[in-house]
């Protein structure tokens, strides 16, 4: 009987490949477990084997040619067999796309490289060999043929096999042993036993090795007298490891400007008295100047990668705010092609779903650009931490009455500063004054912002 | 004895902490040679623990004596002879002397008698002969340590070694010191007939035990007539010809006495002077030499065990960290010596024996606890025994049912507290203590009780 050979996943991640390199043709007779192509996978170049042994029929993808995973790029069988006319089709699964990446390389590229020597076993869909006794059998008992490793001729299941596979599963789980103060603690601890080196006497569990694994897990640190241990929640801890790793990953540099926000506030007195713009916020119209800031300024609106900087097509910018247990950034897509309208609408609605905790899955991806503002809590400047995988972040502050110099005169202005942290390694000195230049001129003369 | 061999271990001090480690070593296939100034077995078997427990048998065998009438035997003319009570007590010091020399022998540890000190990383002196030794062991032990104003003279004012060596039953005695030692000496000598007056400085009585415990303690004593001042401190001590004057201030106010003798058992030094320590950079803190939880000095491969380091000055904590010395040294390494899992006890009237942490300790250390109690009056067996006085209680961890703590005033209290160091050496938790059958009528049920009575579940209470 011909069999397909299809696209094989060759990492976790791969979604489809590139054939290479045909190192067969049609007409060639092919082993199980001889490389019979290169291809070219999402991380880098491999090797293809053959899975069962046969005659190449018929090729169906031409070197240089991209398909899914799973998608049939040859037939193999005996010579003289019929091949079908039309080969399957992987299913295509509907990729959400967020963002829609441009890659920018810079001018030297490094090619990715090939992997050479031992080849990860590649997991296609698995044609499961059994004798029709094992699969009867199976089928009687429950087993499932594909957890099954086959012991006949060519990786064949036989029935011995499944009866060791199923003898294996009853067999009762050997219990770790371990002094009954440790026994206690762990289950208080909701620590599992199995997981703990024994360190006692006969490699038994003590209470000390179950500690160990709670300090591990947890790295608690007992309160000392007058303080009290406020649990982490699950928001804080991933803030916490993504903060943590942004600051020790990301060159920070922070540049600060002052931004005079008399037109700003005119504007927006103006707008609470205009029909359908009554909502619009100081921050709205920020997070619009922002956005603008960004069309204007496309390298802050991207990525860190090795490969090169990724500058994203889509402005979407995060806003944060500040909820129970943490801070959330759920983002407002395309923010520069929105109207400070429908801005201020979406904004609303998104602190309205931050507060209840209920966002559908979109509204929290793809951010290409944070800004953070705590101008409502009368915060002079504050620096912010770049939100990974972003280039930057805009800390927004206080809108505050001060003397400003004009005209050689000395005058009372309605000044904010504003800060960018900015990743060193996408965006230097420049390029942050030039945004945040940008970013002024467009809140300090805030009519562009109406469009 | 050849000087030109090299052996594995040198110990100083042959004491229960020095021959213990000898020994050891020795079955772990060392070549060990030990060095003692004075006499095997130290001061434990000579002059501390074994005489003191020889005196307290046969002060208790005299209480039960005149307790005859009460379990239904008539006596007539009871009387003692206490130069018979310090005879039959060398006797049994002399019987366990011959013992451990044998012992020593068996063990082919090679014993050496002279003053030592050491003179090298792996050099010890005895008596100015050169011994090389890989290992060194310091096992030197304490000493009695007297009040600056009133040095001990063996006459009036004395140390326990001297008291025993008395020879005789003061009329009076004033026993400074409310530890272990003080309270047993009171105990053994208001048996024969002494008039007793123990001053404590701190607030009670044995400090480190369970307050519940001591304080029922104090009241049992009074009750002997036993007079126990706490929070009082000696101003002043003036022996003469006849007697001893002695002031002391106490909650009452300042008070004088005059006694025939008096007992200083306030402390113990550390005997580590003389054995070139500070030569070698081997630390010392007020005497006590420093070790860290393997107890090595830090230096070369000099360890050190018993009281010499400080700690608990118990016999059994020297032979237990003894024999942890010699497995460190060959590499075996238990790591199980737990400080808070040593047993104690005092031979009093009643007896009283304590492990692990008292109530107030583990209260002050903000755990969370639960408390079990069980009253010898409930036991059938003590009553049996005729000793009704006294209670087991038993501390745990509220969440887990860890042992923290087990005190114990009662008959055979001594005895008893070995069940509670086993549960705790293998963290066993109230719930195996409590069904773990004990057999019936004995003193032990009472563990089992108390620990039931954790969950409130004793059956006899």
């Amino acid at each position: 009987m011909a069999e397909e050979i299809v696209m094989p996943k060759l990492t976790d991640t791969m979604e489809e490949g590139k054939v290479l390199r045909w190192l067969k043709k049609e007409g060639d007779y092919i082993r199980k477990g001889e490389i019979i192509a290169e291809v070219e996978t999402d991380k880098a170049e491999m090797e293809m084997e053959a899975f069962s042994s046969g005659t190449v029929l018929r090729i169906l993808a031409g070197e240089g040619q991209t398909l899914p995973v799973g998608q049939t790029i040859a037939v193999v069988g005996e010579v003289g067999e019929r091949v079908e006319e039309k080969p399957r089709e992987a299913v295509r699964e509907k990729a959400k796309v967020a963002e829609a990446p441009v890659r920018e390389v810079p001018a030297r590229e490094t090619p990715p490289r090939i992997v050479e020597g031992p080849v990860p076993i590649p997991t296609p869909p698995k044609v499961i060999k059994a004798s029709p006794a094992a699969k009867r059998l199976a089928q009687e008992r429950g087993a499932d043929l594909s957890r099954i490793e086959g012991t006949g001729p060519e990786g064949r299941i036989l029935t011995t096999d499944i009866e060791k596979y199923l003898a294996a599963l009853k067999a009762p789980k050997k219990e770790a042993s371990a002094t009954a103060v440790a026994r206690a603690l762990a289950e208080a601890k909701k620590v599992k036993l199995e997981e703990i080196e024994g360190t006692g006497i006969g490699g038994k569990i003590t209470k000390e090795d179950v500690e160990a694994k709670i300090h591990e897990r947890e790295e608690v640190i007992p309160a000392a007298a007058g303080e009290k241990i406020v649990e982490l929640s699950k928001m804080r801890q991933t803030i916490a490891r993504r903060m943590a790793e942004s600051k020790t990953t990301i060159p920070h540099f922070y540049t600060t400007v002052e931004i005079v926000m008399d037109e700003v506030v005119k504007l927006r007195e103006r707008l609470t008295k205009t029909p359908g713009q009554e909502e619009v916020t100081f921050n709205d119209i920020v997070l619009k100047a922002t956005a603008l800031a960004l069309r204007k300024n496309p390298e802050v609106n991207a990525s860190y990668s090795e490969q090169g900087i990724i500058l994203k097509e889509e402005i979407n910018v995060g806003m944060a705010v500040a909820v129970e247990g943490g801070l959330i950034v759920p983002v407002i897509a395309n923010c520069d092609r929105l109207s400070l309208a429908v801005i201020s609408t979406k904004s609303r609605e998104l602190r309205e779903k931050a507060e209840a905790g209920r966002f559908s899955p979109g509204e929290l991806l793809g951010g290409t650009f944070t800004v953070s503002n705590m101008g409502m809590l009368q915060v002079e400047n504050f620096l912010a931490i770049i939100n990974p995988p972003q280039a930057a972040i805009l800390a927004v502050s206080t809108i505050k009455d001060e003397p400003v110099v004009r005209g050689g005169k000395v005058v009372a202005a309605k000044v904010m500063k504003a800060t960018l942290s900015a990743d060193h390694r996408v965006l230097d000195g420049v390029k942050a004054a030039i945004f945040l230049r940008d970013l002024r001129n467009l809140l300090e003369s805030p009519q562009s912002l109406l469009q | 004895m050849k000087s030109d061999q090299k052996y594995d271990l040198a110990v100083v001090g042959g004491g229960i902490g020095g021959y213990s480690a000898a020994i050891r070593a020795s079955q772990l296939g060392m070549k060990v040679v030990l060095a003692e100034k004075k006499k095997l077995g130290g001061v434990c078997l000579n002059t501390g623990c074994i005489p003191s427990r020889a005196l307290l048998k046969m002060a208790s065998f005299w209480r039960l004596l005149n307790r005859a009438e009460e379990f239904g035997f008539s006596t007539n003319g009871l009387g003692f002879d206490f130069s018979a009570v310090l005879a039959k007590k060398d006797e049994v010091v002399e019987k366990l002397y011959s013992g451990l020399k044998v012992l020593m022998k068996k063990n082919r540890i090679q014993v050496m008698s002279g003053r030592s000190a050491l003179v090298g990383l792996e050099k010890i002196a005895v008596n100015g002969e050169e011994i090389e030794a890989e290992h060194i062991l310091i096992a030197t032990g304490s000493r009695s340590r007297g009040l600056p104003f009133a040095p001990f003279d063996g006459n009036r004012i004395l140390s326990s070694r001297q008291l025993i060596e008395l020879g005789r039953v003061p009329r009076s005695m004033m026993v400074i010191g409310g530890g272990p030692i003080g309270l047993e000496m009171a105990t053994v000598f208001s048996t024969f007939g002494c008039k007793v007056t123990v001053v404590e400085m701190l607030d009670r009585i044995a400090y480190y035990i369970d307050e519940e415990i001591t304080n029922a303690l104090t009241r049992a004593l009074k009750a002997q007539g036993i007079d126990v001042y706490t929070s009082s401190k000696v101003s002043g001590i003036a022996p003469d010809e006849k007697k001893v004057a002695v002031s002391f201030e106490s909650p009452q106010g300042p008070m004088d006495t005059s006694t025939e003798v008096v007992l200083v058992a306030t402390g113990r030094a550390a005997n580590s002077e003389e054995l070139g320590l500070e030569n070698l950079g081997v630390r010392t803190e007020k005497g006590f030499v420093s070790v860290d939880e393997r107890f090595h000095t830090g230096v070369g491969n000099i360890y050190a065990v018993g009281d010499v380091i400080g700690g608990k000055l118990l016999a059994h904590v020297a032979s237990a960290q003894g024999i942890r010395a010699a497995e460190n040294m060959a590499g075996i390494e238990y790591g199980d010596f737990d400080p808070n899992k040593i047993p104690g006890f005092i031979d009093t009237e009643p007896p009283v024996a304590s492990i692990g942490l008292s109530e107030e300790a583990c209260k002050s250390s903000g755990k969370e606890i639960k408390v079990g109690h069980f009253p010898f009056a409930a036991s059938g067996r003590a009553l049996v025994e005729g000793s009704q006085k006294g209670q087991v209680k038993l501390i745990t961890e509220a969440e887990t049912g860890e042992i923290l703590g087990a005190h114990i005033m009662g008959p055979e209290a001594a005895e008893l507290i070995s069940e509670v160091s086993l549960a705790m050496y293998l963290e066993s938790t109230c719930e195996e203590l409590a069904r773990a059958i004990h057999p019936h009528p004995t003193l032990a049920e009472a563990i089992e009780e108390a620990a039931r009575d954790i969950k409130g579940q004793a059956i006899h209470k």
